[in-house]
């Protein structure tokens, strides 16, 4: 055998690999560490609250007409007894669903709310709204990565794209209210920080692009009502300010300092 | 830190597979291998963090290796072997029987492995299949460049002797 078969036996075992399962995962393990130990003070939401998941079952126990006609199957046309036992499996349906995923078998009933939720939002809310979900997605993101679920992950970043397109898309018919910008300027530094967070545990969810250009649009809308309106010298200033920047691309900061002028309501 | 974190994520992707592959051609498990893998990298995150210097990466990574495999070794009190059955084959080969071969000679260069001296394996993952240069190597081993060059030369010589009675 020659020196080069030798060489050529030894390469054959470069083949020898990790699997890609475990080297994605061990990298988000190693940097979720740090990005724990570097946690915001920003304070992720939570799931709905009681209230708000007591409102969805009232939705819920109104349109589930199969449940209803299987109950006076089952329990022989007792209304108290069906109209329990359809409470109880649907809350518990419900209950066990909040902490689901994208790609999960119970995601779907979440699902329902969240669409619920975003029905019942007035049309000048409903970016606000999707920017929550997306939000909900992106810590998703963070406890699929810690508990390895890597099944999870591509719905997940579809389910989170989504939600800022749709966002996006309802940005125009955003009210100038000022709690309205408010929330939507939380909303998106909340997710370009849960963003970096997440991309440092090596998953890409891609750009928002769309976001930003719809944010763009907004700033525009706005610093175009203010330039019709009579402003002091010192509400130039931070005029001024706003349009420098969205010169600079900076879109949250342009509408925090549209929100600093106090204009009378329209 | 997020520089760090890019910095640590650009060292870990290049690395990851050879150390991988370093340590589980020592230790007789795909779960061992990964286990200690992760304590390499684990550590190579937390010396970045402390910024400490570190003058040759992939050095400083497979001396961690080296140690944390002698250090297992030494808790099981089990001589060092190479097994046969670990590791994904990620090669794809278009039929089972370029598959069967692949997989064969792979069996047969592990096997001469075993057979020969420990530094002399270590050298030769080293510089024939993970491309590393005489002088790192040279840094891992505290040897002088010029007796590694002989230990590399002798080490392809006697896996050369081993693998022919094979063939």
């Amino acid at each position: 055998m020659t020196e080069a078969e030798t060489i050529r036996k030894i390469q054959a075992l470069r083949q020898i690999k990790p699997s890609k399962e475990w080297v994605f995962l061990t990298k988000g393990q190693i940097l979720g560490q740090a990005a724990q130990e570097e946690a915001s003070s920003v304070h992720f939401e939570q799931a709905a609250s009681p209230e708000a998941r007591l409102a969805h079952l009232g939705r819920e126990l109104k349109t589930s007409q199969k449940l209803d006609i299987l109950s006076l199957f089952l329990f022989g046309g007792r209304p108290a007894l069906v109209a329990i036992l359809t409470a109880i499996i649907v809350v518990g349906a419900f209950g066990f669903a909040q902490n689901t995923v994208p790609g999960d078998f119970l995601y779907q009933v979440k699902k329902i709310g969240e669409i619920t939720e975003v029905s019942l939002t007035p049309g000048s809310e409903q970016a606000q709204t999707h920017l929550e979900i997306a939000n909900r997605r992106l810590d998703d993101l963070g406890r699929i990565t810690e508990s390895n679920r890597v099944k999870n992950l591509s719905p997940t970043i579809e389910e989170f794209r989504f939600n800022v397109l749709e966002a996006a898309k309802s940005l125009n018919s955003t009210s100038s209210n000022p709690e309205s910008i408010k929330k939507i300027v939380q909303e998106t530094q909340k997710i370009r920080e849960n963003k970096l967070k997440i991309e440092a545990l090596g998953i890409v969810v891609g750009e928002i692009t769309e976001l930003d250009n719809a944010l763009g649009q907004l700033v525009v809308r706005e610093l175009n009502d203010l330039d019709g309106r009579t402003l002091t010298e010192a509400q130039q200033v931070i005029l001024k300010e706003a349009k420098d920047y969205y010169q600079a691309g900076n879109y949250e900061k342009a509408l925090e300092r549209i929100l600093s002028l106090s204009y009378p309501q329209s | 830190m997020p520089d760090i974190r890019k910095t640590f994520s650009d060292i870990y992707d290049k690395y990851v597979d050879k150390i991988y592959r370093f340590i589980v051609l020592k230790v007789n498990s795909d779960e061992t291998a990964q286990d200690l893998t992760s304590e390499v990298f684990l550590r190579g995150w937390e010396a970045l963090k402390s910024q400490k210097q570190i003058d040759n990466i992939p050095a400083f990574l497979y001396q961690i290796a080296r140690n944390l495999v002698v250090d297992h070794y030494r808790e099981k009190g089990q001589a060092q072997l190479v097994s046969t059955e670990f590791g994904e084959i990620t090669d794809s080969k278009p039929n089972p029987a370029e598959e069967a071969y692949s997989r064969s000679e792979i069996d047969q260069i592990k096997a001469a492995l075993v057979n020969i001296n420990e530094d002399y394996r270590d050298v030769i993952m080293w510089y024939y299949l993970d491309d590393l240069s005489v002088p790192e190597i040279a840094r891992i081993t505290n040897k002088s460049e010029g007796a590694v060059r002989v230990m590399i030369h002798r080490a392809l010589e006697q896996l050369r002797q081993v693998l022919e009675p094979l063939e």
